[in-house]
């Protein structure tokens, strides 16, 4: 939905590989330009999960200005054999709008369960798998496929940013079967139900 | 302390981590283990990737274009004054080499020679200017000076700019200076260029319509105020050239208070712009009026207002 007052974002259109990398290293380098074509850019998407997390709009534009400042400043620390550039920019989006959700409800929160202002707390609604299949149908089925706790836990931790402890809290679990739900959701989602175990559990390292 | 995890126990945690819902005890000793073992490494870094790609399921939540625009234009703002701050440096460093330089150029030094392996085209090249044969007082301190402070720029007058077999030190740190102050120039006029834009959209920035009693409400002239950042700027769309020996000033106050935005006389299509900042102590503005005065202005607004608004 677009008003006149408003401009579209980019979900799942990215650009051409290296074009970030290559912005980066030129932010790194100093070029204010550079920190300009990636908000450009990356500014909707960032701004959208920030939103998710926080739930505020304008406590949310705080956190994107954060964030872009964050990139801006550790952009030389940026190294692109770990992952593409995206990926570390939605990090750093996330990793901030985690950081303030949870900043908000240490402040706010009553005996630390993480209430908050009816007005300002983001919706902890089920997410709806079956609007996200239009686009992502290979992912919402294999999210069908989860057991309850399963999938409520991912959407907990994922769409809603709650930790561990606080997912555990919300369903009356403990905090470990909470991990497993977590980890096993992982899991599926990424090999299929079929291939449940990757290779993080093997020994070694 | 960090609690120490067996590999078992961080690649257990890895998921948990790559959502961000792990304990921050967990997450600190998963971290630990990751300096240490390049699957974890390895497979954290997939887990990123997976993580990111899933924000593409999170439903898109319009950014307003206006207050995009304000975000992007004080991170520009931000990240120039960054950026100038480095820029300075440089430029200190460069002109103060440059200034050494010359200094050792144009002083005359009797004595022996003195050895600063380091530095044997600078050496060389200050020699062929002075005759040769000369000692110097100041010889180490400068050539050491004149090394730091073009290591100081960067590398770029050494890696590029510079090359010693083919040409002068002085002619190359002239040149670095001039080279300088072009990208200080220009790095000050994209930072103005991006605050007036930052004054005219920002979430804070106020927002008064001038009128006058002929124009029926139609805004004559607008002034922009963002009081966080100071910057504001009006546009003026429609006046008459003033009286002959007069001109018009702009001004902002409140109660009996008034500052002076400035003087101005408009184009032939009755059109002007101001700009400039006000301090904190103006915070408390409200009033902005556009009054006549004698040419070259007043201290205290004592002509006709001819166009008035208020924030």
């Amino acid at each position: 939905m677009t008003s006149p007052e408003t401009e579209p974002g980019r979900p799942g259109k990215r650009p051409e590989g290296g074009e970030d990398e290559a912005l980066v290293a030129r932010m790194a380098a100093g070029e204010e330009n550079a920190l300009a074509l990636l908000y450009d850019r990356w500014a909707p998407r960032l701004y959208s999960i920030i939103v998710q997390l926080v739930g505020n709009p304008d406590e949310s534009e705080d956190v994107l200005e954060d964030a872009f400042w964050h990139l801006w400043r550790t952009a030389g620390s940026f190294v692109p054999e770990r992952g593409s550039a995206a990926t570390w920019m939605l990090t750093v989006a996330r990793n901030h709008g985690l950081e303030r959700r949870r900043a908000k409800n240490g402040r706010k929160g009553a005996a630390g369960d993480g209430r908050t202002n009816a007005s300002e707390r983001p919706s902890l609604d089920s997410v709806d798998w079956d609007a996200i299949g239009f686009t992502h149908p290979e992912l919402a089925a294999a999210a069908q496929r989860l057991s309850d706790p399963e999938r409520r836990a991912l959407e907990l931790a994922y769409f809603h940013g709650l930790s561990q402890q606080a997912i555990a809290e919300r369903v009356g679990d403990q905090a470990d079967r909470v991990a497993a739900h977590l980890r096993s959701a992982v899991r599926q989602l990424r090999s299929g139900p079929e291939q449940p175990a990757a290779d993080a559990g093997e020994s070694g390292g | 302390m960090t609690k120490i995890l067996t590999h078992e126990e961080a690649a257990d945690q890895l998921e948990i981590v790559a959502l961000g819902a792990a304990p921050p005890d967990i997450k600190a000793a998963v971290v630990a283990h990751l300096e240490e073992c390049d699957r974890c490494r390895r497979m954290r870094w997939e887990l990123a990737q997976w993580v990111a790609d899933l924000s593409e399921l999170i439903p898109e939540t319009p950014l307003s274009r206006g207050r995009s625009a304000g975000i992007r234009s004080r991170l520009l703002a931000r990240a120039e004054s960054d950026v100038q701050g480095e820029a300075r440096r440089r430029v200190a460093a460069a002109r103060e080499n440059h200034r050494l330089q010359e200094r050792v150029s144009s002083t005359p030094i009797e004595g022996r020679r003195t050895s600063i392996a380091a530095s044997d085209e600078v050496r060389a090249e200050s020699q062929s200017q002075d005759g040769g044969g000369r000692e110097a007082r100041l010889w180490p301190f400068a050539v050491v000076l004149a090394v730091i402070a073009v290591a100081a720029a960067g590398g770029a007058l050494a890696g590029r700019a510079w090359s010693p077999e083919r040409e002068p030190v002085n002619e190359a740190l002239g040149r670095e200076v001039e080279m300088a102050d072009q990208i200080d120039s220009l790095e000050l006029l994209l930072r103005a260029r991006e605050q007036a834009l930052g004054s005219l959209t920002g979430a804070t920035v106020r927002i008064a319509n001038l009128t006058n009693r002929g124009s029926q409400g139609r805004p004559l002239a607008r002034m922009f105020w963002d009081p966080a950042g100071g910057r504001w700027s009006l546009f003026v769309y429609e006046l008459r050239e003033p009286r002959a020996g007069r001109t018009y000033q702009a001004w902002i106050g409140a109660g009996d208070r008034r500052t002076s935005l400035g003087t101005f006389t408009p184009e032939a299509n009755g059109t002007a712009f101001l700009e400039g900042r006000l301090g904190a102590s103006a915070a408390d503005f409200r009033l902005v009026t556009i009054s006549e005065e004698s040419a070259g202005g007043v201290s205290r607004p004592t002509g006709t207002v001819v166009l008035a608004g208020v924030f």
